[in-house]
């Protein structure tokens, strides 16, 4: 009877540590990730890229945080924009650059496939996937999804947007018309946003001249103010 | 047009491939074999195409330049665009045999494209159609590194199934969001957005409907089935037109093996035949390409905007909020 109860305490014991321990690690890992995010967070506000020694250190932080936690997506999808981020700070085509895109890319499929309801994902492969010149299946799948998942969140809304901005005129139609979808839901509240993120973009006059036949709400973007 | 295609059964387009595939082989032959004459050390690299026979107008866009009509003799660069108006169409030749036709009021666009003769795992072949129709026959990347091409069509990549010799030859149409793929000769692999591969072989054909809806079937009954509604048949048209190129592939076919094989140095072509003359044509257009690596390729597409990182930060729980285009 003695020798049960003690038993039952060594095990309640023993759940407890791993408990515990498992609490410690992922309050750890939390903490890394934390200390990541702060600076990117930190440089997004100042309105800066990070600096090359800022994403060593928050790539060495979430790599930290991966090693506690290695099924947290959130993780992977973070280490995989620090990953973009490096390729941002090289000149566009270069070797060295399509190499780090292709890294942040594997950490966004790994990502999606953790989650594979985010919309962040999605939006981040298609974004990537874009930046490789790789408009291929993978592409337009990880577009609609980042649609259907994420149809009303501003920021996915925002980035289908741009990326629509940013090849238009390679963009096969479906692409065009969730772009334009994107665009007819932000407008109420991210007109200003849109038009300045068009502007930046250059010349919308071959949005505008589909924007009428494919999606007459869209071409609002159009109008001149 | 379209009572022409609507009458073959698929006997007789099983004839019809399989005449043309010992026409295929004849040209490769006789071009081979005619040629074979004096050597030449010529063999290098080369990242580019050349428009080899155009119809009506044909536009021509590299990067963000703007779009110029296209003049004969200027080859074309890995990310250039080619657009055609209506009642034009153009022939496109790539020095490993390979040969795009495309119909009227189409977009393509060569995407990335480098032949290495001598190495030809480091050869590549990315070509996009955006809209409109295109014929396609795989040259001599496809046969060796089939892995190396992809051909985007609207939202499907075509790839080549390498178990299936000689060369692939297929046609495709993106129209207003829809995409109709049949293949001629060979096999190939459609991927969908979704993922999901499509194999198709010689006699097939598949068609995604603008809201994803897939079929597949024979070409003959595809074919049919596109004759039953509006924008099927402007398809069936255009998949109509593309077949009307029999002749002028064969031709093409036999120019572009004595361009090959003087490419190689294995043959020169210096007696005066109207098929050698054209090749003449060809290798001078192709051989004025810039070695690959000096090549200055439009630059990839910027990275968006939103975000400094271009892309958006998962919200909530997340990474830091996206500053959208502001940020940069």
């Amino acid at each position: 009877m003695r020798i049960g109860r003690a038993g039952l305490v060594l095990l309640a014991a023993l759940l407890l540590a791993a408990a515990i321990y498992a609490a410690g690690a992922r309050g750890l890992a939390d903490a890394h990730y934390f200390a990541a995010r702060s600076i990117l967070v930190g440089a997004t506000q100042a309105g800066r890229l990070p600096g090359p020694a800022e994403l060593t250190v928050a790539a060495t932080a979430l790599r930290e945080s991966l090693a506690l936690e290695p099924s947290n997506p959130l993780f992977v999808e973070q280490l995989g924009r620090v990953q973009e981020m490096r390729a941002r700070q090289l000149p566009p085509g270069d070797t060295a650059a399509r190499e780090a895109l292709r890294l942040a890319l594997a950490q966004y499929r790994s990502a999606a496939l953790m989650r594979p309801g985010s919309p962040y994902v999605w939006t981040g492969i298609a974004a990537l996937k874009l930046q490789l010149d790789e408009t291929d299946f993978e592409f337009y799948g990880a577009l609609e999804r980042a649609e259907r998942f994420g149809r009303w969140e501003p920021a996915v809304q925002l980035a289908l947007a741009d990326i629509g901005f940013t090849d238009w005129r390679l963009l096969a139609q479906p692409a065009k018309v969730l772009v334009l979808g994107a665009i007819e839901r932000a407008w109420p509240r991210e007109s200003v946003e849109i038009r300045r993120m068009a502007a930046a973009h250059g010349d919308l006059e071959p949005v505008c001249a589909e924007a009428v036949s494919l999606l007459r709400r869209a071409s609002l973007l159009c109008v001149k103010k | 047009m379209i009572h022409f295609i609507g009458s073959l059964n698929p006997i007789e387009i099983e004839m019809t491939s399989s005449i043309r595939l010992v026409l295929l082989l004849l040209g490769l032959a006789l071009g081979a074999n005619a040629l074979a004459q004096k050597s030449t050390p010529v063999a290098t690299a080369t990242a580019g195409a050349v428009i080899a026979e155009k119809r009506g107008s044909v536009r021509i866009q590299v990067g963000a330049e703007p779009p110029q009509y296209h003049q004969m003799g200027k080859p074309l660069l890995p990310g250039t665009t080619v657009d055609t108006g209506p009642n034009s169409s153009a022939v496109i030749v790539y020095p490993d045999g390979t040969i795009c036709v495309m119909g009227e009021q189409s977009k393509f666009r060569i995407v990335r494209y480098h032949y290495d003769p001598n190495d030809l795992s480091k050869s590549e072949e990315w070509l996009n159609l955006i809209s409109g129709s295109l014929r396609i026959m795989m040259g001599e990347i496809a046969q060796f590194n089939p892995d190396a091409v992809r051909v985007q069509v609207g939202v499907v990549t075509v790839g080549v199934d390498a178990s299936i010799l000689p060369g692939t030859d297929a046609s495709a149409v993106a129209q207003s969001g829809a995409v109709a793929v049949t293949v001629q000769d060979g096999r190939v692999v459609a991927y969908l957005p979704s993922g999901q591969p499509q194999q198709l072989s010689a006699g097939q054909g598949m068609y995604l409907s603008e809201d994803g809806v897939l079929r597949s079937d024979t070409t003959a009954h595809l074919l049919q089935l596109l004759g039953q509604f509006a924008q099927g048949q402007d398809m069936q048209q255009q998949l109509a037109d593309l077949t009307g190129y029999n002749q002028k592939i064969v031709q093409t076919i036999i120019t572009m093996a004595a361009v090959t094989s003087a490419l190689k140095g294995d043959s020169t072509l210096d007696e005066a035949t109207a098929q050698k003359t054209a090749a003449a044509e060809i290798l001078k257009q192709l051989e004025s390409l810039p070695p690959p690596g000096t090549i200055n390729q439009p630059p990839p597409p910027s990275a968006p905007a939103v975000g400094v990182a271009g892309t958006p930060a998962t919200g909530g729980g997340g990474g830091g909020l996206p500053c959208a285009a502001s940020c940069n």
